[in-house]
């Protein structure tokens, strides 16, 4: 309406002159008929008429953006003013930019990770069905619990299943390991995605192989890079592990699979598992790998479904596992629950999304400090240029006027603020994603620039412009002409200056400095803190045995000769291996066993880890044994001998010796301590120290650790080297270097070319495992630090302005013989009051962000007061520091100078 | 002149037919007694703010002594807003005479 004026205010211009004209004209004509001289009728029509440039400026008035052409007036004053100290603009918009690149790289990564969700239709309405133990791991459906709960379930359009895994490919240029997906056919119905070329595979694909052979789909990335983005690579054939599929189409673009960071090569249908490995996976109710997302039915929210799926657990649960073998005992802390399947499955967003919100709260402590030092800033420009709103206001100019001006000139500094905060944080971003480690592929992970993380940051920056500006605006429009005319600028605006910025700056930094040193001190703690495993020197190889199939000879041969091959090598003390990954953070499965003690008692305990070890592995892993020694059965046939860990065996034998005595496996639909069948038990023959081998920051697990030696045949051995699909080698040396070169020779001396092998030294898993804390603590870190030095500068600008203002007061008191120290006081007294009450409120709300980042990360941080103390006293030095400078200037002012100084 | 009154004077003129102007700012004055003087170009920021509220339409035409001119035209809600406008002064005259009444006795 407005704008469509504006756009016309032109033509309308036109258009009015003529009519004016015209008017005069016609005034004319009738003045000359009533008899008046050509010059007096013309004159007299004027007259009459005012003044037609005037009346023109009116109507152009009433067609324009005032607001809008004043706006561009204020900004050329602005820029003309900051101009005038472009050091003080440019300290500030180095300020702002830090504060908006923090802001930035926290947003980039909660957005990557968090919001972003799949790149399907609505990704908000996906649901996920998980097995969850109300830990970050996630754990899927067996085959037939996904088949009972599609059948059951009626709060989705449908229900899709998948698999991720991988396989190796053969095609026209030979053999190479991809990743692979295997997708439910329902999958593309209830994603709701089309192909970019080609088609999907129907749910009826899924029964078998057509007459075309198993249908495969490729990821677009892999058909531009082995097809040249060649559209008859439909049709064509390739081969994943040696059976034929034909390609029938290509993903869209953007689709990158569906566990997050994966990045399939190939979707093939979820029945080809079966084809792959011939274990008939799918049917059986102990295999928990297959991930399962639903589409949500309009009006049905994620509780509703959550809800509804409680309520089926038991007949699921009973139709899925009849024996209650594995629901019951190895899954018994998992429910099945659904919750939002906006991501579909991420790792990163299981373990990062609670510590990315703990970051987003300092980042909006940082932005109130931010936007605290911007006004401070804005309160000094303020109150040095009182006179000048007084000749404006004495000129008429409104308080309105007056507060636009100062919030034009705060926009002005906000502006390349938010350019600098956003390239910075871009880095940042991506400096964080390489951080979050290579487990779990987040270092893969797509951050594009785009324009929901710029928009988020524009209206942060507006925010923060708004409320840095808005107090010095309204300073500044409170003025009183008669009063601030008067005035000299020097007596009038030293008190004025600082307000209580201070106290609120030190308040703030307080408790970001707090939350920093809280979180260091949590990692400190884990790091140093005994975990009953010892990474000086050991390295570690994780090897793929699924090369081998299930040849289980063969496997026990290699694993054999590759310890004593390791061995051999110079420096090294110990080897040995283990079938589990160490700190994973995945403690797997807990099993059920009981054992009876001297007295008769029976003990019995659900959450025992179940590991696979070799006998030199306490060795390996600096694992202390308290009692016994750690062996292997040596004849065939003989019972199987465990080592428990030391908190297993005070509870499953109190108060006497664990060694010699026997622990057993529970058996499924028999009450403990029915069955003491010595098949399902071992012997124990050692008790070591506690150890944290599932992850640093956990309590340490109840383990039996199960013996074996590669170097016995048994049956035992043989079935345990079928099911081994990747052992972990380890290896204690004088050196991480002996130790890795001694793995390095070894691997490649014995294991074939084409196994997958993956090194580590245990420095590194450790670090790995404790990523997150290491996250937080750098990046809370960083705010501190930043938090410290906003501060700093904060109280070194006011104390320095206040001196400057107060030159002639200071020189007059030292003429007059005013000591020293006296001066110093009267300026620093202030800031000091401000400090002490910024402590004290600070620790108020110190108190309130360590009960939210508790909350957030599910633990109760122990925010003792010593912890306040040392940040508090951080502060105080950096006050000191700040203060000094101005303090020694005004102590060291020369009255005579100072009086002349007008 | 009272502020606002101008305009319901141009839409009370115009109620007579379409006019310019010139003749609308005549006719005030005239009916007026050539008690009410305006300043004849104030009419015209008047007319385009009642063009831009849809109060009167405008359109180019010949005028009596065939001169071009720009004629105004009353609105349907143009006349809506006069009568409006009418009540509302009539109103306001009758309370601020009831008012002025005592002390007009007095004189």
């Amino acid at each position: 309406m407005k704008l469509r004026r504006v756009l016309r205010r032109r033509q309308w211009d036109q258009e009015r002159v003529r009519e004016m004209e015209d008017h005069l004209a016609h005034e004319i004509d009738d003045n000359i008929a009533r008899g008046l001289s050509a010059e007096e009728a013309r004159r007299q029509a004027y007259v009459k008429f005012g003044n037609p440039t005037v009346i023109r400026e009116r109507i152009w008035q009433m067609n324009s953006f005032v607001s809008f052409d004043n706006l561009w007036r204020d900004v050329r004053y602005a820029i003309r003013q900051l101009w005038k100290s472009p050091g003080i603009a440019l300290v500030a918009v180095a300020t702002l930019a830090l504060g908006i690149g923090a802001n930035t790289a926290v947003f980039t990564l909660t957005w990557a990770v968090i919001l972003k969700g799949l790149p399907v239709p609505h990704p908000g309405r996906l649901l996920q069905y998980v097995m969850d133990n109300g830990q970050p791991t996630t754990m899927g459906l067996s085959g037939p619990m996904y088949d009972a709960l599609e059948k059951r379930q009626r709060d989705c359009i449908g229900l899709l299943a998948w698999i991720s895994d991988n396989a190796d490919l053969r095609s026209g240029s030979g053999l190479e390991p991809v990743h692979i997906q295997l997708l439910s056919g329902s999958a593309f119905r209830v994603l709701e995605i089309q192909p970019y070329l080609g088609s999907f595979f129907a749910p009826a694909a899924e029964t078998g192989e057509g007459v075309r052979g198993v249908p495969a789909v490729l990821s677009y990335d892999f058909w531009r890079e082995k097809f040249q983005g060649n559209s008859d690579a439909i049709g064509q054939s390739i081969f994943l592990g040696g059976h034929p599929v034909t390609v029938v189409g290509v993903m869209p673009q953007a689709f990158q699979g569906l566990t997050a960071n994966f990045r399939p090569a190939v979707y093939v249908p979820l029945s080809f598992e079966d084809t792959l490995y011939g274990q008939g996976i799918l049917n059986s109710p102990k295999h928990f790998g297959l991930y399962v997302l639903g589409r949500l039915k309009s009006g049905v929210s994620v509780a509703d479904a959550n809800a509804e799926v409680e309520s089926m657990e038991p007949a699921i649960r009973r139709e899925a596992d009849p024996t209650g073998i594995y629901l019951n005992r190895f899954f018994k802390d998992y429910r099945l629950r659904a919750r939002s399947g906006r991501n579909g499955i991420s790792w990163v967003k299981e373990v990062y999304s609670r510590p990315l919100l703990v970051l987003e709260l300092l980042v909006a402590f940082l932005l109130v400090l931010t936007c605290l030092n911007t006004a401070l800033v804005m309160l000094a420009r303020v109150s040095g240029r009182q006179r000048e709103y007084a000749v404006r206001s004495a000129l008429g100019a409104g308080r309105r006027r007056i507060i636009a001006q100062v919030l034009t000139e705060t926009g002005l500094l906000v502006i390349p603020g938010l350019a600098g905060g956003v390239l910075l944080g871009w880095g940042a971003a991506h400096g964080l994603i390489t951080m979050l480690g290579a487990r779990g592929g987040a270092s893969s992970m797509n951050v594009h620039p785009n324009g929901i993380i710029f928009g988020f940051n524009a209206c942060v920056c507006l925010l923060v412009a708004f409320g840095a500006g808005l107090w010095p605006a309204f300073r500044a429009a409170r003025t009183d002409p008669a009063i601030d005319l008067k005035a000299s600028d020097c007596s009038v605006s030293a008190k004025r200056l600082g307000g209580w910025v201070v106290a609120a700056q030190v308040a703030v930094s307080v408790s970001l400095v707090t939350a920093a040193v809280l979180l260091g001190g949590t990692l400190a703690r884990l790091l140093t803190r005994d975990s009953g495993l010892n990474a000086h020197g050991t390295v570690l190889a994780s090897i793929s045995l699924s090369a081998l199939k299930s040849n289980p000879a063969e496997k026990q041969r290699l694993v054999g000769e590759l310890l004593r091959k390791v061995r051999e090598q110079p420096g090294v003390i110990a080897s040995g291996f283990t079938e589990s990954q160490l700190l994973s953070g995945y403690s797997g499965g807990a099993s059920r066993q009981f054992a009876i003690d001297a007295r008769g008692d029976l003990h019995s305990d659900e959450k025992v880890l179940d590991q696979w070890i070799s006998p030199n592995y306490f060795n390996a892993v600096g694992t202390r044994l308290l009692a016994g020694e750690s062996t292997a059965p040596l004849a065939r046939g003989a019972m199987a001998q465990c080592v428990l860990s030391y908190n297993l065996a005070s509870r499953f034998f109190p108060g006497e010796s664990a060694v010699g005595r026997i622990v057993y496996a529970s058996t499924a639909g028999q009450p403990d301590g029915s069955n003491l069948d010595p098949k399902h038990g071992c012997l124990v023959v050692a008790v070591a120290e506690n150890a944290r081998v599932v992850s640093l920051r956990m309590p340490p697990p109840q383990v039996v650790y199960n013996v074996i030696s590669p170097d016995v045949q048994g049956e035992a051995n043989s079935k345990f080297f079928t099911n081994l699909g990747s052992v972990n080698l380890l290896v204690r040396a004088e050196t991480d270097a002996l130790g890795s070169a001694a793995l390095h020779d070894a691997v490649k001396e014995i294991v074939p070319g084409a196994m997958e092998v993956r090194y580590s030294t245990f420095r590194q898993l450790e670090d790995s495992d404790l990523n997150r804390e290491r996250m937080l603590v750098s990046v809370s870190g960083a705010f501190a630090l930043l938090a410290l030095m906003l501060t700093a500068l904060g109280m070194y600008g006011l104390l320095t302005r206040t001196v400057v203002l107060r030159t002639r007061e200071i020189g007059i008191r030292v003429a007059l013989g005013a000591k020293r120290s006296r001066v110093v006081v009267s300026v620093a007294r202030k800031v000091v009051i401000e400090i002490g009450i910024g402590l004290l409120t600070g620790s108020a709300i110190t108190v309130f962000l360590m009960r939210g980042i508790g909350h957030l990360l599910k633990s109760s941080p122990s925010a003792g007061t010593s912890t306040y103390f040392i940040s508090a006293g951080m502060i105080l030095l950096v006050s000191a520091v700040a203060i000094l400078f101005p303090a020694r200037r005004a102590a060291s002012l020369d009255p005579m100078r100072a009086l002349k100084n007008e | 002149m009272l502020l606002g009154t101008l305009d319901m004077l141009i839409l009370r003129t115009l109620v007579m037919g379409p006019a310019h102007g010139h003749t609308i700012a005549h006719a005030i004055e005239r009916t007026s007694d050539e008690v009410l003087q305006i300043e004849q170009g104030s009419l015209y920021p008047a007319l385009h703010r009642l063009e831009d509220r849809g109060w009167v339409s405008s359109y180019w035409g010949l005028s009596e002594n065939n001169r071009k001119a720009r004629f105004y035209r009353l609105t349907a809600a143009g006349r809506k807003q006069l009568r409006a406008e009418t009540r509302r002064w009539r109103t306001l005259v009758e309370a601020i005479g009831r008012i002025l009444g005592d002390t007009s006795i007095a004189e």
